[in-house]
């Protein structure tokens, strides 16, 4: 076991167990003394990771959720926080553990090429001030990854994602991703979408100049990755456990989508690819 | 016809200001009013008197308003005019030998004098060439460069004096350059036609036949300006003849003077035909193709034998090796932006996963393939042309032994660039290593930092081929856009240049980007992983759809592979291709290593025609101008196919020489134009409602088709009031006081 991933494993470990400890504190507030706080932080920075001083900038990607109507709930929140934290884990993507929102203004969307609208409500538009700035990201390389749940009362938000999307970029339409785009062998060679729930059985894409600028997710990725501080999973799955696990891969693969767009069709991947697909 | 003595006429008019309609219904209004309130009273005499009285002074009243005045004129009849056009272009002037087209014209009209003569009775005749009036039909204005019959009529009708035209006669070939020899006709027409006005008629008439003449000639060469080097470039050949079928005829393509290529066709029917030269070039530059065809016996004119083009050739695909450690932002862009360049061949490797990620499934399950070192850093390295490695640590991969491969190809002339990134030079394992060698900075710390001031330009970075247009150049120095984090290198090595720095708080300078000439390639090290954040900067107004980063990564592989456009001397002719104009400009700007302007700085110029290279036409050695740029005319050149060659020593640099090419050529539309065609006249006649004739003939003036109108021009004119007088007064003042008088009499009041 590499000294990465000894360290990774501890910072997971370390994460549940803060979350744990914090429980307990504020149960009993005066019984964490200074040298059972620092502990974690000098193993951290034996280990060279000391998440709480990161900075944003100092990964390669961090994961922001766009907040209207509202923010994500606390299990979208966790679902991509488990998804940033198997990214980092399986792949050599530097991605910041923990995902943040970005301001109701939208001022630093720019900064974040890849973004995640994750809502339970319907709403009748974006709100006015996001158009131009919205607009400007889709065309010029931003990418939007609607986590929507295609089921009773939160089916309203993805139809309302995909219908101000649509109003946004009007010369272009939602289509359904070929499951032979290279969304499909980014990083895993997959041909299902896993998730919560089967809200349907494909994702739909609003294509810019031949690039997903947006991609629309129906079987609530978050819901099926969502753990609580104790490692517990937040909510059953529609079917077999496997879905969690497909669910990590597809959404790993769109963040490598994001990342190295269509990499995996140059001409040096396809025999391989043809030959394990077989 | 001349214009008739005075005549009298009279009218009235009204000057009312008030619009005279507008009078007239309101009279009529108040009239009614007057006799449907004493309608029941007219059966009664004494009542009919008073209405008869009121409508009297209803019919002052509307005299007064009114304000009639009579207008009394003196008048001339001015009589309608006729013009005659004579087409004195340079088809007119063919056959060279016996007589011309032009001369049987003004032989026919000396001839016609006297049914002129009669005709001038109707209508006034004036005299045009395709330039403008002419007094004498033996005294024409200069020949003109190409023939517009549309534009003749309408400089004629916009005549001041013409303004009563009766008809135009037109003397012509048909020839307008418009339509080039053995093109169809008719579509062509359809459009040519549309805006002529259908009035007044236009009679034409055809001054030459078809008979004697014989011609051969290429009328059109379909060519792309811009072919790439190696690759097969077409010229579509169209030859036009006249008197030629069954003639075997060569045409032959030459590269400046060098020939290429021939191609035998038999004409044939049809007045055009075409062929197709293939041809792979071999040079990167600017060249001249030629394409000719050899002389036939009898042969009207043999300046349209040839046909001559310029076209720039460039390099093939650029071919580029993209490696990256990781997956990143700035790979993203950047792969974005290489992927959009059709010009270029992207080979992209990219780490997915390194050996301490664990993906919990089988190499089957996965689509990462092994890293071919060998193969793209040995046997295939000197196939690419630009290597960019982008925050990659060479380490994990054991490609130190490949490190000097790299080295190697850069002195003979592969480009090399590093961007940054926490596992970028020093931090990749770089120093002491070839490619510490060839990079423009010292590899500096191990520090990839927060950068602690926003980046700024050089004098040499607003000047380099790489920011040149970008809209980065026009922020303000202290705003460009903030990049977050930055690799810490050391000083400017020497022979290199810093386009961009980051003040560090102790006031040193760090390079963010910084080029480098070693050997014969290029070198780049752009300093930070963070450029993709210039895809969204703030653009200007500018409609061009390349983001501030696209732009600078298009312009940075153009430098790299030595695009002639951004050498350091620059020769640009104006116009390229000069047609019929006295002088031709040339303007050269040279730059030194920095590509900052070369001032005062001696140029050595050399002109030569294309066909004989060696033979030098002139030669000078000329200085430039504070701005580094040097402005040469040439006046008065024959026509021909010119090179011009411009050479200077770069300090620090040596010897360069860069050249061009431009055509100098005179009444080129009209040698792909000679042919009569007889449709033209024929068509343009019948939409307008005049007559054709197939030939000047002594009775075609009796059936000239014109219009008969007359226009009265008015000499002087008197105004003579019939409503401001005496008599009217007297008139209102008997009919009102009657009116009193009467109704004071029956009791009305």
């Amino acid at each position: 076991m590499s000294l990465r991933h000894q360290s990774l494993q501890l910072e997971d470990h370390f994460r549940r167990t803060s979350s744990h400890q914090d429980r307990r504190s504020n149960n009993s507030p005066k019984c964490v003394g200074i040298i059972s706080r620092l502990r974690y932080f000098l193993w951290l920075a034996l280990l060279g990771v000391v998440p709480s001083l990161a900075n944003a900038d100092d990964f390669d990607v961090q994961l922001e959720f766009l907040n209207y109507p509202t923010d994500a709930n606390s299990i979208q929140k966790s679902g991509w926080e488990r998804l940033a934290w198997e990214i980092r884990r399986r792949t050599s993507i530097e991605t910041a553990l923990t995902p943040m929102t970005l301001s109701p203004e939208l001022r630093e969307l720019y900064q974040y090429p890849f973004v995640i609208w994750a809502g339970q409500e319907g709403f009748n538009d974006i709100p006015p001030q996001w158009h131009r700035r919205l607009k400007t990201y889709l065309l010029q390389g931003g990418m939007i990854f609607i986590d929507g749940t295609y089921q009773g009362e939160a089916a309203k938000f993805v139809e309302s994602a995909r219908r101000s999307l649509q109003k946004l970029i009007p010369t272009t339409t939602w289509k359904r991703v070929s499951r032979q785009h290279v969304l499909y062998k980014s990083f895993y060679l997959v041909d299902t979408h896993g998730g919560r729930i089967q809200g349907k059985p494909y994702v739909d894409g609003l294509f810019i100049d031949n690039r997903i600028a947006a991609l629309l997710y129906y079987n609530d990725l978050s819901g099926a990755l969502a753990r609580d501080a104790y490692g517990t999973w937040l909510r059953e799955v529609d079917g077999s456990d496997n879905r969690r696990e497909m669910a990590v891969r597809f959404g790993i693969n769109t963040l490598m989508y994001a990342l190295c767009s269509d990499y995996k069709e140059d001409q040096v991947h396809i025999p391989f690819i043809l030959k394990r697909r077989q | 016809m001349k214009p008739t003595d005075l005549e009298n006429r009279w009218q009235i008019v009204f000057g009312s200001p008030f619009e005279p309609s507008l009078g007239i219904v309101a009279l009529v209004i108040l009239t009614l009013m007057v006799i449907g309130f004493g309608w029941e009273s007219l059966q009664n005499s004494t009542s009919r008197k008073l209405i008869y009285l009121r409508l009297g002074l209803v019919a002052i009243l509307a005299i007064t308003i009114l304000q009639p005045t009579l207008e009394l004129q003196k008048v001339r009849r001015t009589p309608s005019q006729v013009a005659i056009i004579i087409d004195h272009s340079k088809s007119m002037n063919l056959p060279k030998s016996g007589k011309s087209r032009l001369e049987f014209t003004q032989d026919f009209l000396g001839q016609s004098t006297k049914q002129m003569q009669t005709l001038s009775k109707k209508h006034g005749l004036y005299f045009f060439d395709l330039n403008g009036p002419i007094a004498d039909t033996t005294k024409l204005n200069d020949t003109p460069n190409s023939t517009n019959l549309k534009e003749a009529l309408k400089q004629t009708k916009e005549i001041s004096n013409l303004s009563n035209l009766a008809g135009i006669v037109v003397f012509s070939d048909g020839a307008d350059t418009i339509f080039r020899d053995g093109q169809p006709l008719e579509k062509r027409l359809e459009n040519y036609l549309e805006d002529i006005p259908v009035n007044p008629p236009i009679n034409t008439v055809l001054t030459t036949t078809q008979k004697t003449m014989r011609d051969l000639s290429i009328v059109n060469v379909s060519a792309a300006e811009l072919g790439f080097i190696h690759n097969t470039m077409n010229f579509e050949v169209e030859v036009a003849h006249v008197g030629f079928n069954n003639h075997i005829l060569e045409v032959r393509l030459y590269q400046n003077n060098q020939f290429i290529s021939a191609q035998s066709i038999q004409l044939d029917q049809a007045p055009s035909q075409k062929l197709t030269f293939q041809h792979k070039p071999e040079k990167i530059g600017e060249f001249v193709y030629h394409l000719e065809i050899s002389p036939a016996p009898n042969e009207i004119i043999l300046s349209n034998n040839r046909w001559a083009s310029i076209v720039k050739i460039i390099r093939d695909k650029i071919r580029v090796l993209h490696v990256a450690g990781r997956p990143s932002w700035d790979e993203r862009f950047l792969r974005q932006t290489l992927k959009s360049n059709t010009n270029i061949d992207l080979i992209s490797f990219f780490i997915l996963r390194t050996p301490g990620d664990h993906p919990r499934a089988s190499e089957n399950e996965l689509s990462l393939i092994p890293f071919p070192t060998n193969k793209i850093f040995d046997t295939e390295l000197n196939s690419f042309d630009v290597i960019i490695l982008q925050n990659f640590d060479y380490r994990p991969y054991r490609m130190v032994r490949y490190l000097k491969n790299i080295q190697r190809e850069v002195e003979k002339g592969l480009s090399f660039v590093m961007v940054g990134g926490p596992q970028a030079f020093t931090l990749g394992g770089y120093p002491k290593t070839p490619i510490e060698q060839i990079l423009p900075t010292q590899l500096g710390s191990s520090r990839y930092q927060r950068a602690p001031n926003p980046p700024k330009f050089t004098p040499a970075g607003h000047q380099h081929p790489v920011f040149r247009g970008s809209r980065l150049t026009q922020y303000p120095s202290k705003n460009l856009p903030h990049l977050s984090k930055i690799n810490e290198l050391g000083t400017i090595n020497s022979g290199s240049t810093a386009l961009i720095i980051v003040p560090n708080r102790d006031g040193k300078e760090l390079p963010l980007v910084a080029v480098r000439e070693y050997g014969l390639g290029r070198t780049m090290s752009i300093a930070t992983d963070q450029l993709w954040r210039w895809s969204f900067a703030p653009t200007s107004a500018s409609k061009s759809s390349d983001s501030i980063y696209q732009h600078f990564w298009k312009n940075t592989l153009r430098w790299l592979v030595r695009d002639p456009a951004q050498s350091r001397i620059q020769i640009i002719p104006s116009p390229r291709r000069a047609e019929n104009t006295g002088s031709i400009n040339i303007e050269i700007s040279v730059r030194d290593r920095d590509y900052l302007p070369l001032q005062k700085h001696p140029i050595q110029l050399s002109l030569n025609d294309v066909k004989t290279p060696n033979q030098v036409i002139w030669e000078s050695t000329l200085h430039s101008n504070e701005d580094g740029v040097l402005l040469k005319q040439f006046e008065d050149l024959p026509e021909g196919t010119y090179q011009i060659s411009a050479q200077t020593n770069i300090p620090n640099l040596g010897s360069e020489t860069q050249s061009t090419v431009f055509i100098k050529e005179e009444n080129v539309a009209e040698d792909r134009s000679l042919i009569p065609k007889p449709l033209v006249l024929q068509k343009l006649a019948e939409r307008t409602g005049g007559h054709y004739f197939k030939k000047p003939s002594s009775d075609m003036w009796e059936q000239l088709a014109t219009k008969s109108e007359q226009v009265y021009s008015i000499e002087k004119s008197q105004h003579v009031p019939l409503w401001d007088n005496a008599l009217i007064l007297i008139l209102f003042l008997t009919l009102s006081s009657s009116e009193w008088f009467l109704r004071r009499k029956f009791g009305y009041v």
